[in-house]
């Protein structure tokens, strides 16, 4: 299989800051905050009462008798906005699709549960909405799209994973473009009760929403819940579609931490040398030195563990380059929202290299006793980009991924 | 503080009996010294050994505080300054 890059040529973000691709830049750039107090408070009005929710489309509570779980409906909306802005004309049976979604649609499993146990009949169509495969369906059928039709569900790193099958797609010649992306509905109470027990979210900020996502600060206390859905559309690399094209997916690759045991809030110990040898293994796919890399996009979630865990990871991978290269987490904006952030940092790196600029990392204002990486704080940075590596760290450490953006040369 | 140290050795013992904790481990010697590590408690026993108290307690311990326990009194200490911090 040949290593060669697909092209970026449509974004669809639907997102706490934003929807569609100009009112997300806009926010991105500017450092826009997309938290605020959230409608549903964690484990019983003492836990994360902070959450990045979506106002486009609106949310609306689940019609029983005719069920539309939140993330098929983000995930409708965002990849139509992905595909329109590529603008692709002609042959659909060759242009695949791949959702990848941590949580599927737990929502609308919940509500069954409760309607059951209330003694009602659930509609005929609940097993078909409720499985997590329903968004690819849902966005193949309004698109149209005839080619190969997946689900990827590898909890926050679906959408990295995702991105990975469809570039092995392109490469393989099973498709000639892809609409790809993450889709999550995380706000609901199974799952935010026991992120709260695990001590996963944010309980000190409910009274200052948009300094909650802390991502390397000292006074971060763990991630704020989101919800979203982004989709790109990814296409082989032809002449007449590069000047169309913002920028093109080059490497991924992700690897497993093998044996270890559940994440332990008294003792974590993981080793960084998976997700080291992930982030390599994304640039040598994507057949980048480390001397190419000029800025990494962080996982940068918050957590009072992980963070202090990337910054080494980071350190050991960018070596003497760690003082050369930027690094930013757009999660101090958007939060944490499972699938969909890295397909929201693949779209912070298109723009970025469009626009020779990275966005901030809001709310750190005070970074971790010998941080060691160049991080952009408080205001968007003007750089020289030709390659950005993005980095995802997986549920409990089980598992990395990393992708490898670059700029398009035009023919 | 007293009140705590006995809600943790009350978890303890549910816990043992329940088979998380070995049954080599005397519960009735424990006190605010023991190590937890000593204590043969795995990951997620620690978990639920913290959710009891916060339940039993009304509060809520932020992760960034949990990290340095070691002892039953840190394990104290940690829940009764979350109390007071959500009074």
């Amino acid at each position: 299989m040949s290593n060669a890059a697909a092209l970026i040529t449509g974004m669809g973000p639907v997102s706490a800051i934003g929807t569609g691709r100009a009112a997300f830049e806009d926010a991105l750039f500017a450092g826009q905050s997309g938290l605020r107090r959230a409608r549903l408070t964690a484990f019983r009005g003492r836990g994360c009462a902070v959450a990045a929710e979506v106002d486009d489309p609106p949310f609306a509570p689940l019609q029983m008798q005719d069920p539309r779980p939140r993330a098929v409906e983000l995930a409708l909306r965002a990849a139509k906005l992905a595909w329109d802005d590529a603008g692709r004309d002609g042959d659909r049976s060759k242009v695949g699709v791949v959702v990848g979604t941590g949580l599927g649609n737990l929502d609308l499993v919940e509500a069954s549960v409760r309607a059951i146990h209330d003694g009602a009949r659930v509609s005929p169509v609940t097993a078909f909405r409720a499985f997590a495969h329903n968004a690819a369906c849902e966005i193949a059928s309004a698109l149209d799209l005839g080619g190969p039709l997946t689900t990827v569900s590898s909890g926050c790193n679906s959408g990295a994973d995702a991105l990975g099958v469809a570039l092995d797609w392109i490469r393989l010649g099973r498709a000639d473009a892809v609409v790809v992306g993450g889709t999550e509905a995380e706000l609901c109470p199974a799952f935010l009760d026991s992120m709260t027990a695990a001590r996963g979210l944010a309980t000190r900020w409910n009274d200052e929403p948009t300094r909650a996502s802390r991502p390397f600060d000292t006074r971060r206390d763990g991630n704020v819940p989101g919800e979203g859905a982004a989709f790109l559309v990814l296409e082989r690399d032809v002449p007449h579609r590069r000047d169309v094209a913002v920028a093109a997916l080059r490497g991924f690759a992700n690897r497993s931490s093998g044996r270890r045991q559940a994440y332990d809030a008294f003792a974590p110990s993981p080793s960084t040398a998976p997700a080291v040898e992930a982030l390599r293994a994304a640039l040598a796919d994507a057949g980048l030195g480390i001397e190419q890399v000029d800025a990494v996009s962080a996982n940068g979630s918050s957590s009072v563990f992980y963070d202090s865990f990337e910054e080494q990871v980071l350190r050991g991978m960018l070596g003497e380059h760690a003082s050369r290269v930027p690094v930013h987490s757009i999660k101090s904006m958007l939060g944490q929202t499972g699938a969909v952030t890295p397909v929201l940092q693949a779209i912070a790196a298109c723009l970025s290299l469009q626009r020779g600029c990275l966005p901030p990392t809001t709310n750190c204002d005070d970074p971790l006793p010998a941080f060691g990486l160049d991080l952009v704080r408080d205001r968007a940075r003007p750089a020289s980009l030709r390659n950005i590596l993005a980095h995802s760290i997986g549920f409990g450490g089980f598992y990395f991924a990393a992708l490898a953006y670059g700029r398009v040369e035009a023919t | 503080m007293t009140e705590i140290v006995a809600a943790i050795l009350a978890g303890l013992d549910e816990l043992q009996r329940g088979g998380a904790i070995p049954s080599d481990f005397a519960v009735s010697q424990a006190g605010e010294d023991t190590l937890l590590a000593s204590i043969g408690l795995d990951s997620l026993s620690r978990m639920t050994l913290l959710g009891q108290l916060e339940d039993r307690f009304d509060t809520l311990v932020p992760e960034s505080h949990v990290a340095g326990v070691r002892t039953i009194g840190d394990l104290a200490r940690v829940t009764l300054d979350s109390c007071r911090r959500s009074a």
